[in-house]
């Protein structure tokens, strides 16, 4: 239930079962205040006006009660003596707990129960009072009085007297006054604690909850129903949400961490050891350990292949810094997809040719189909996994060959460059085109390079909208896959689709 | 002559410490691969190995302490010298 809901019910029944409560008790109370002084033997049902006012009620029903016996004794003066008349009265009289008791001559004549009228029968004055109006006895039942002499000497005296004692009511209204308070008391109370739950338990439970984070454990769940509909539902959802961002953004950065230190033990690896081989070989050129001319030629050219390596290193780190910050700014022009790649072809054929490498070319998109992209880029992608081709190829008997092909995907080119080299293993496929990802761990600069360069490859892809991605057996040959999408014109519109791209 | 193999992939440190080393008279040996490099000190006689402990195929620092420790053990009932580097 939602808890705007459940304060709107709490709203209404704090006022509501109160009142239907009290109505209840007040019945009840009067019944059993009735019951107690045994009124209940005169009328079985409940006489609200009488309980709860009894001098009026009693005053009107008196007075039409001897109006009546008034008439009728007009008619027959001697209907007192009618005990059919006298119980006929008696019954009129029950509903307002009240009765008759007729004296004559001084002595009891008629009385529907003797008991009660034996113990009333000392508080009432005698004949001839001349007493109007109702009066209390002193046991404070009211009475009314009627005398009626006869011409024969008889003399009688007429009482309709009320079972009620007046104290009843004034007790009737205390009780209901304690009634009244308590249940409002218990009503509130309840009321309060039931809303009090709904709007604390949750509260609590995000308090701890929100402990939990601050101590740095992002693993704690709400214990309660996340099912459960309504505010209080939302808000455990939206914890449970930003738990869990939280939690990623953590376990992102300790990964981001990780991978930096990773990234600066690699770099000081990969320059010191150029350093080292420089420092030693120029040592040993100072120290005269190269002590014959040729021997000083092989010092002096590994001094400068150590030196241009590190060079290179650090031009690669530059450009992968700049690409990855977004520095550079990409120069997209539209491009003939045949003769660009075409071009790129040329230029690299050749040098494979030296390598005796075998380059297998085809491209079987349309001749005028379009990419928008930056060419040097695209050629830098082009060499970057041309060079890995050549390097990882393990054959110097001439067998090596690499194929690119280029296939039309209809709003797309994908580009295949496919050697038969060694091959990637399956499990470290997926690292490749991490930054300083070398297969081989222990990362000589003889065979490989720096490992930036596929990383660079795959930011330059992903800047032009593409995606690039490799398969390979280990032992066969690895294919690297690139798609990168067509410029097409739209016929009516002319409105070009083009990679757009931030360049700051 | 005393012999010392050095077990180091990287060629031009190799090379330049198999120069040193002959200036002093010593007879070296260079291997390229852990693999070698042990079968080598197992097969020949050396009285030192140079060993790099990051060598291709064969990360001396996480991979195979078995082989390892049988390659120390086995020189050192020869009583030969090793030095680790690294």
């Amino acid at each position: 239930m939602r808890f705007r809901t459940k304060l709107l019910i709490t709203s209404l029944a704090i006022v509501v079962i109160p009142i239907i409560l009290a109505i209840g008790t007040f019945f009840a109370l009067g019944r059993y205040l009735v019951y107690q002084q045994k009124l209940n033997e005169l009328s079985k049902g409940f006489d609200y006006s009488m309980v709860s006012d009894p001098s009026e009620s009693f005053a009107n029903m008196a007075d039409v009660v001897t109006t009546e016996i008034e008439v009728a004794l007009t008619l027959d003066p001697y209907v007192l003596e009618d005990r059919l008349f006298l119980e006929k009265i008696d019954r009129e009289l029950a509903s307002k707990y009240s009765y008759l008791l007729i004296v004559k001559n001084g002595s009891i004549f008629y009385a529907a129960n003797l008991n009660r009228a034996y113990e009333v029968i000392g508080e009432l004055p005698g004949y001839g009072t001349d007493i109007n109006g109702i009066y209390y006895t002193a046991s404070k039942h009211l009475v009314k009085q009627l005398d009626y002499g006869l011409s024969t000497g008889d003399r009688w005296s007429i009482y309709i007297i009320s079972g009620i004692r007046t104290v009843l009511t004034a007790s009737l209204f205390i009780y209901m006054g304690i009634a009244i308070i308590v249940i409002l008391l218990i009503t509130s109370l309840l009321l309060t604690t039931w809303i009090g739950n709904s709007f604390f338990k949750p509260i609590d439970e995000l308090n701890i909850a929100m402990q939990h984070i601050q101590d740095g454990n992002f693993d704690y769940m709400l214990p309660t129903d996340v099912k459960e509909k309504g505010e209080i539902g939302a808000m455990y959802r939206n914890y449970e949400d930003m738990r869990l961002r939280l939690k990623e953004s953590a376990e992102e950065k300790i990964e981001r961490e990780k991978q930096n230190k990773e990234l600066i033990s690699n770099i000081s690896h990969d320059l010191k050891t150029p350093i080292t081989a420089i420092k030693g070989y120029s040592q040993g050129l100072l120290e005269g350990v190269a002590d014959n001319p040729e021997k000083q030629m092989k010092y002096v050219r590994i001094i400068y292949n150590k030196a241009n390596d590190m060079n290179n290193l650090i031009n690669e780190l530059t450009l992968y810094s700049s690409i990855d910050n977004n520095r550079i700014p990409y120069n997209f022009i539209r491009l003939n997809v045949g003769d660009y790649f075409g071009d790129c072809i040329e230029e690299i054929g050749a040098d494979l040719e030296s390598k005796s490498i075998k380059l297998n070319y085809s491209n079987l998109t349309a001749p005028d189909t379009q990419i928008v992209a930056d060419p040097e880029q695209i050629k830098r992608v082009i060499n970057n996994v041309v060079s890995n081709s050549v390097k990882y190829l393990d054959r110097d008997d001439g067998s090596g060959q690499i194929d690119i092909r280029i296939l039309d995907e209809i709003d797309s080119i994908r580009v295949e460059l496919e050697d038969n080299g060694k091959g990637i293993a399956q499990a470290d496929i997926p690292n490749i085109f991490d930054r300083f990802y070398r297969t081989d761990a222990s990362r000589n600069s003889k065979q490989g390079g720096s490992g930036i360069g596929l990383s660079i490859v795959k930011k330059i892809i992903e800047d032009h909208g593409g995606y690039i991605w490799a398969t390979s057996h280990e032992g066969e040959g690895t294919c690297m896959h690139f798609v990168l999408r067509k410029y097409v014109e739209y016929a009516d519109t002319q409105e070009a689709v083009t990679v757009e791209h931030q360049a700051n | 002559m005393s012999r010392i193999l050095i077990v180091e992939d990287e060629e031009a440190i190799a090379d330049l410490e198999k120069d040193y080393l002959e200036l002093s008279d010593f007879e070296v040996k260079i291997e390229n691969t852990g693999d070698a490099g042990l079968e080598t000190a197992l097969a020949e006689e050396f009285d030192l190995v140079i060993l790099d402990l990051m060598l291709p195929g064969m990360d001396l620092k996480y991979v195979n302490t078995y082989e390892k420790k049988r390659m120390f053990r086995f020189l050192w009932y020869q009583q030969k010298k090793m030095i680790s580097i690294r």
